[in-house]
C-alpha cells in the first residue's frame, strides 16, 4: 500500500532524529532520569518546618 | 459578629491600608507589593465568610474554649482612585459603566483572618493579587495563572493570578500552604479538587512518616507526604534533583532549575521546590509560580513563599545559577538556602520525564551552539525545551508560517508533547516534538521548519 504523505514526513523526521538521538544518547537518557529522579530515603522523612 | 450594622467608612486611599492589615513583615511585604502594582484605592468587606477559613475553623478553631470569630475580614484594592460618595451613587444607580471601570482598575483582594500568629498578629488568608505586568522593556514575565473570580457587593470582578496565603502553625505550615497554591492551576488543569489548608494537612498526613502530632501541625510535612497527597489526587509525581552531576557530566554547565521551570510552567504545572537553610537541619517548601526572561534567558524567579508573600523574586547566585538563594534574614544579616529538589505533580500520562527529554534537549542545544559558532544560525539563537498540551501547541501552530501546515494541524496526535525548539529572538526556526506519553524520548511526532518574515 502507498505511504500517505504524513507517513513519508514521520519516517523521514524519525530518520534524521534517529541521527541525532543515537541509542548511546537514550542510554544516557536513562541514566539522567535515574539521577535526577532518585530522591534518598532520609530526605523522604525531613519535614518542612519553616 | 453576625448581624454587625455596615461600617461607616468602608473606602480610604490606598496608603493608610498598611495600618489595617497590621504591623507582620508579611503585611509589609504585601503594603510593597500593592504600591508596586499601582494600588489606589481600597475597600473594606467586614464579616467576609471565607470558604477556606471556615473549613479550617469547622474542623479546628471551633472546638477551641478561646472564642473565635468565623468570620474574616476582606480588602479590596483597585488602581482606580475614588471616594465612597462616589461608589455609594454607583450601587444606587447600578452605574454599570463604573463597575466596568472597577473591574479594568481591580488588583485583587486579601483575607485577613481572626485568628492570630505567636506574635499576635493577625493572619493573613486567601490572597488573590494581580501579577506584576508581562512586559518590561525587551524582558518578559510569565506566570502561572487561572481566572479567578470575586463579588463585591454584587459587583463581578475577575483576575488572572495564582492564590496565596500564610501559614497558620494550627492547621498546616508551609509545606500544607504550597500544595493549597499548587491545587488551584491543578484544578484548571486535570479538574482535581481544591481543598482547604487543613483538608490538604488531614489528607498528607494520612502517610504516617514522623513521629509528631498531625494537628497543631507546626512539625510540618515531608516530601513523603507530598508525595501521598498528590497521589491522592490521582496525580503523578516527578522529582528533579537540580545537581545530578555525578552521573551525569554533561548537565555541569547547564541551569537546570531554569530550564524545569521554563519547561512546565509553559503547560501551567506548579512546581514545588524544597529548601534547606545552609548549616542548618531546617527544611522549607515554595511554590515557583513564574519567571523573567530575555529571549529564554531565565533573569528571575517568582515564588510564592509562605514566610515572605507572594511574587517574591529570586535572583540567580554568583554562578549565575539558581541553585541557592539569598535572603535577607532578620537584623540585616543574609540567609541563603540552598534547593534541593524540584516536585513536579503531573498527570499520569505525562510519561516521559524531564530527565529523559533533557538528555535529548542537551544534544540539539550542543548542535545549534556549533551552528552559531559556524555561522550556519545567527548569533543569539538558543534552544529551550517545554511541555504542552496538543490544544495548545496547534493553537500556537495556527499563528506560523511552515511548509504541510494544512497537513500538520490536522493530524492526530499525543494529548502531551515535548517541544525542542530552536528559536532567535522569540522567532521559532525549528520545533522537534516529541510524544510525552512514551516512555523513551525517541518518539517524534513533528519536525517543523518556520518561515520567519
Amino acid at each position: 500500500m502507498a505511504q500517505t504523505m504524513q507517513e513519508r514526513r514521520l519516517e523521514r523526521a524519525q530518520r534524521e532524529f534517529n541521527a541525532i538521538i543515537t541509542p548511546e544518547i537514550l542510554e544516557e537518557a536513562e541514566r539522567l532520569h535515574k539521577c535526577m529522579s532518585h530522591v534518598p530515603p532520609e530526605e523522604m522523612f525531613k519535614p518542612f518546618t519553616m | 459578629m453576625p448581624g454587625k450594622s455596615p461600617q461607616n467608612k468602608f473606602i480610604f486611599p490606598f496608603s493608610p491600608t498598611v495600618n489595617r492589615l497590621g504591623p507582620s513583615s508579611i503585611c509589609g511585604y504585601l503594603y510593597e507589593y500593592l504600591e508596586a502594582i499601582g494600588a489606589k484605592t481600597c475597600i473594606h468587606e467586614p464579616d467576609y465568610i471565607d470558604k477556606d477559613y471556615l473549613i479550617d475553623y469547622s474542623k479546628f478553631y471551633s472546638r477551641s474554649f478561646e472564642k473565635v470569630d468565623k468570620t474574616t475580614d476582606r480588602y479590596h484594592f483597585f488602581s482606580l482612585a475614588f471616594g465612597q460618595i462616589k461608589f455609594k451613587r454607583a450601587l444606587e444607580k447600578g452605574d454599570e459603566g463604573f463597575f466596568k471601570k472597577l473591574q479594568e482598575s481591580y488588583l485583587g483582594f486579601i483575607v485577613v483572618k481572626p485568628v492570630r500568629d505567636i506574635y499576635k498578629y493577625r493572619l493573613i488568608g486567601k490572597t488573590v493579587l494581580a501579577t506584576y505586568p508581562e512586559h518590561v522593556g525587551v524582558d518578559n514575565r510569565c506566570f502561572l495563572t487561572n481566572e479567578h473570580k470575586a463579588s463585591l457587593y454584587g459587583i463581578p470582578l475577575k483576575l488572572k493570578t495564582l492564590p496565596f496565603q500564610q501559614k497558620d502553625n494550627a492547621v498546616g505550615v508551609c509545606a500544607t500552604v504550597t500544595c493549597w497554591s499548587a491545587q488551584f492551576p491543578l484544578m484548571h488543569l486535570f479538574g482535581t479538587p481544591v481543598l482547604s489548608p487543613v483538608e490538604v494537612t488531614e489528607r498528607a498526613v494520612a502517610c504516617p512518616t514522623i513521629d509528631a502530632r498531625n494537628f497543631p501541625s507546626d512539625d510540618g510535612l515531608t516530601l513523603s507526604q507530598l508525595k501521598y497527597y498528590f497521589n491522592s489526587l490521582d496525580l503523578e509525581t516527578e522529582f528533579i534533583n537540580p545537581k545530578p552531576n555525578a552521573g551525569s557530566p554533561q548537565t555541569s554547565r547547564e541551569d537546570i532549575i531554569a530550564d524545569a521551570v521554563r519547561a512546565y510552567i509553559e503547560l501551567g504545572l506548579p512546581i514545588i521546590a524544597t529548601l534547606n537553610l545552609k548549616g542548618t537541619n531546617d527544611y522549607h517548601a515554595v511554590l515557583i509560580t513564574g519567571y523573567r526572561h530575555t529571549y529564554g534567558k531565565v533573569r528571575e524567579i517568582y515564588v510564592h513563599d509562605d514566610n515572605i508573600g507572594p511574587y517574591h523574586h529570586i535572583k540567580p547566585n554568583r554562578q549565575g545559577k539558581f541553585s541557592s538563594w539569598r535572603e535577607a534574614g532578620t537584623n540585616g544579616c543574609k540567609k541563603e538556602y540552598e534547593l534541593q529538589r524540584l516536585l513536579v505533580p503531573v498527570y499520569p500520562k505525562i510519561r516521559l520525564s524531564f530527565g529523559k527529554v533533557y538528555r535529548a534537549f542537551l544534544q540539539f542545544k550542543r548542535g545549534t551552539e556549533a551552528f552559531v559558532k559556524s555561522g550556519t544560525y545567527p548569533k543569539g539563537t538558543r534552544t529551550e525545551l517545554f511541555l504542552t498540551d496538543i490544544h495548545r501547541y496547534r493553537k500556537d501552530l495556527l499563528t506560523r508560517k511552515f511548509d504541510g501546515k494544512n497537513d500538520i494541524v490536522r493530524e492526530p496526535a499525543a494529548r502531551f508533547l515535548w517541544v525542542i525548539r530552536i528559536q532567535n529572538k522569540g522567532k521559532p526556526i525549528r520545533d522537534y516534538v516529541l510524544d510525552g506519553t512514551a516512555i523513551y524520548p525517541n518518539r517524534i511526532i513533528w519536525d517543523i521548519e518556520f518561515k520567519n518574515p
